[in-house]
């Protein structure tokens, strides 16, 4: 996988269904339910359930522009799940993960010295939430605005597409940095709402892959 | 420090403040209930809940059904699966068409009547089953079950939440985190007393805070304190010369609720006497009308040997004799019940 460099204004990259978007590689990542047995410590009680890992595949296309980092996800899902209308729903979710040490694992979401940055688009929220893990349990959601983290998102003909956008360098801790030439790593975890979807309950591509950030 | 130590930390207590609730007194009159909402529940997206609440048994109680929703523990120790609770199951939040029909004149055409939070008829509200009664006529039979979060000393809750949003204080009160907790319901699916309640305007799980800021003030959670059939004695579970202490560990009449759920629940009842039956010929026998498989259902065989001592000392009374264990229930100072929690409200 690799961050394509273009010289695009990244305002117009929020439209995730606009011209901007198209020629950039695609890449295709398999989704898997997520190993939740490893979660019998903090939660026996979603460690012994199954049936999660709804979505089986998603679509990822990556680009900077020396400034900005802008990430498109899209996935199938029929059903749209925005809403919360009733106390047994939930909402669909992706979210994106980097490690922020060497050695972090994203099947352990990071641990106690090797932490883990995530950036979560939620259906129905206003913004997206910069979220940061040394391990299960321990997430932490951060405002958007911490890392200037920005997300559009269109459902439409049964897909999902959403766009993740943030500055490639940011001044505070605990946050990815993003430099062109240097290789970085992503994991990605969907969450289908319609199927109650949450916390570990949820698809993910597996550990962390490479990515070329292009300079 | 493991994961499974940290959950073991985070249910661990000095001590454990515990309710005493007296079936026999509880007439079902929802003030407890009340109490609760006017100070906790009056928020946007709490508005269907009822940390306490008081149900009519047998009925479907409440939440609905909340006695086959799983959660807990079997004899193992292990945890058991449970169910979410919908907006219908946790009572909803009817509205009634009183524009319709106090200010459009409409009152000789429309009636008033509830709608549910979506519009529908309701199909099922909280007390829906309010006086539903069992048994065959003559001997026809209910009781009440006012509820409210356990506090249990082995709280599923705890152990279910990913987030470790919720933990035990130092005096046995289980507290959700607000900041931490964002709302992904495994409590919810895990208290087998189905006490949690999902807050859709926050995202966020909420319960029964045991009125934990008048309890620091030496004041008696609502629930207890405007319990008007003085029903109910508060106080640590060690303080030997609480009502508490005495009505559970030495007259040995205030029984947990479904004990086999495992979590060592901390809302103890005195289980009801209830009428003697008519036999066939309509005379009054000496059987009791709540059939005693109902009872252990609730509170498991240890419920025979309760409510003897509670027949044997009321004989006593009625003999003219001395009871303490009758003085006890019937409180005649309110101030007896409730240990050091006697201050008043401000
Ligand atoms: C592979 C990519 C993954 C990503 C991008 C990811 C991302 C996230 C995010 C953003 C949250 C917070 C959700 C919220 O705030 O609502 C979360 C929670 C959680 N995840 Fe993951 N996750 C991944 C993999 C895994 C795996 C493999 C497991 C274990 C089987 C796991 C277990 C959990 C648990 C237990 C929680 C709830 C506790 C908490 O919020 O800290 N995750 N995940
Ligand atoms: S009654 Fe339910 S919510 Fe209350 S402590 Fe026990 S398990 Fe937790
Ligand atoms: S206030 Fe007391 S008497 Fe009234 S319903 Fe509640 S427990 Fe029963």
């Amino acid at each position: 996988m690799k961050v394509e460099l273009r010289s695009m204004e990244a305002a117009l990259l929020l439209d995730g269904r606009g011209s901007a978007w198209s020629g950039i590689e695609e890449t295709v990542l398999p989704l898997s339910p997520s190993p939740i047995a490893l979660t019998e410590s903090v939660s026996p009680y979603m460690a012994k359930t199954s049936g999660h890992g709804k979505i089986k595949k998603i679509h990822v296309r990556m680009t900077h522009n020396g400034r900005m980092f802008s990430m498109r996800l899209s996935w199938d899902d029929p059903e749209k799940d925005n809403e919360i209308s009733d106390l047994d729903e939930f909402s669909d979710a992706v979210s994106i993960m980097f490690p922020l040490a060497n050695g972090a694992t994203a099947f352990t979401m990071g641990s106690a010295d090797k932490p883990v940055n995530a950036w979560l688009w939620k259906a129905g929220n206003q913004e997206p939430f910069d979220v940061f893990a040394e391990g299960y349990a321990t997430s932490t959601r951060r405002p958007a605005k911490i890392s200037g983290l920005k997300a559009s998102d269109s459902h439409r003909d049964g897909t999902w597409v959403v766009v993740l956008q943030r500055p490639m360098s940011v001044g505070g801790q605990e946050m990815v940095q993003i430099e062109p030439g240097t290789d970085t790593s992503i994991a990605i975890a969907v969450w289908e709402g319609s199927n109650k979807e949450r916390s570990a309950q949820k698809a993910v591509s597996g550990e962390f892959k490479s990515v070329k950030v292009d300079a | 420090m493991n994961e499974t130590s940290s959950k073991q930390n985070l249910k661990a207590s000095t001590r454990q403040l515990a309710t005493v609730i007296d079936l026999n007194k509880c007439m079902g009159c929802q003030s407890c209930t009340v109490a609760c909402k006017n100070l906790w529940t009056q928020r946007p997206g709490t508005e269907h809940m009822r940390w306490a609440n008081v149900g009519t048994y047998p009925g479907r109680g409440y939440p609905r059904d909340w006695q086959s929703k799983g959660g807990g523990y079997d004899e193992d120790g292990n945890s058991k699966p449970g169910k979410l609770i919908n907006l219908v199951e946790a009572g909803d939040n009817f509205q009634f068409n009183h524009d319709e029909v106090f200010n459009q004149q409409k009152g000789q055409s429309a009636h008033l009547q509830p709608s549910t939070s979506k519009g529908n008829k309701p199909e099922w509200g909280y007390n829906w089953d309010e006086d539903q009664t069992s048994g065959d006529w003559p001997n026809a039979f209910f009781f009440y079950l006012p509820r409210k979060c356990n506090h249990c000393s082995n709280a599923p809750c705890i152990d279910a939440c990913s987030r470790n949003a919720i933990s035990k204080r130092e005096d046995g009160i289980v507290l959700i985190d607000q900041e931490r907790c964002t709302g992904h319901r495994h409590c919810v699916e895990a208290c087998p007393y189905g006490m949690v309640y999902y807050n859709p305007s926050t995202g966020r799980s909420e319960k029964c805070i045991e009125c934990f800021p008048r309890v620091e003030q030496s004041i008696a959670p609502a629930c207890n304190r405007q319990c008007v059939g003085r029903t109910r004695a508060y106080g640590y579970l060690d303080d030997k010369r609480s009502q508490v202490y005495k009505l559970i560990y030495e007259w040995k009449v205030a029984l947990p609720l479904h004990p086999e759920y495992g979590t060592e629940p901390n809302v103890y009842y005195v289980p009801p006497m209830s009428t003697f039956s008519y036999d066939d010929e309509g005379r009054l026998t000496d059987e009791m009308r709540i059939p005693m498989d109902v009872l252990e259902e609730y509170f498991g065989p240890v419920v025979n040997g309760a409510l003897e001592t509670l027949v044997t000392e009321r004989q006593k009374k009625k003999d003219g004799e001395s009871s303490e264990l009758m003085d006890i229930l019937i409180s005649r100072h309110w101030e007896d019940r409730f240990a050091e929690f006697t201050n008043e409200p401000i």
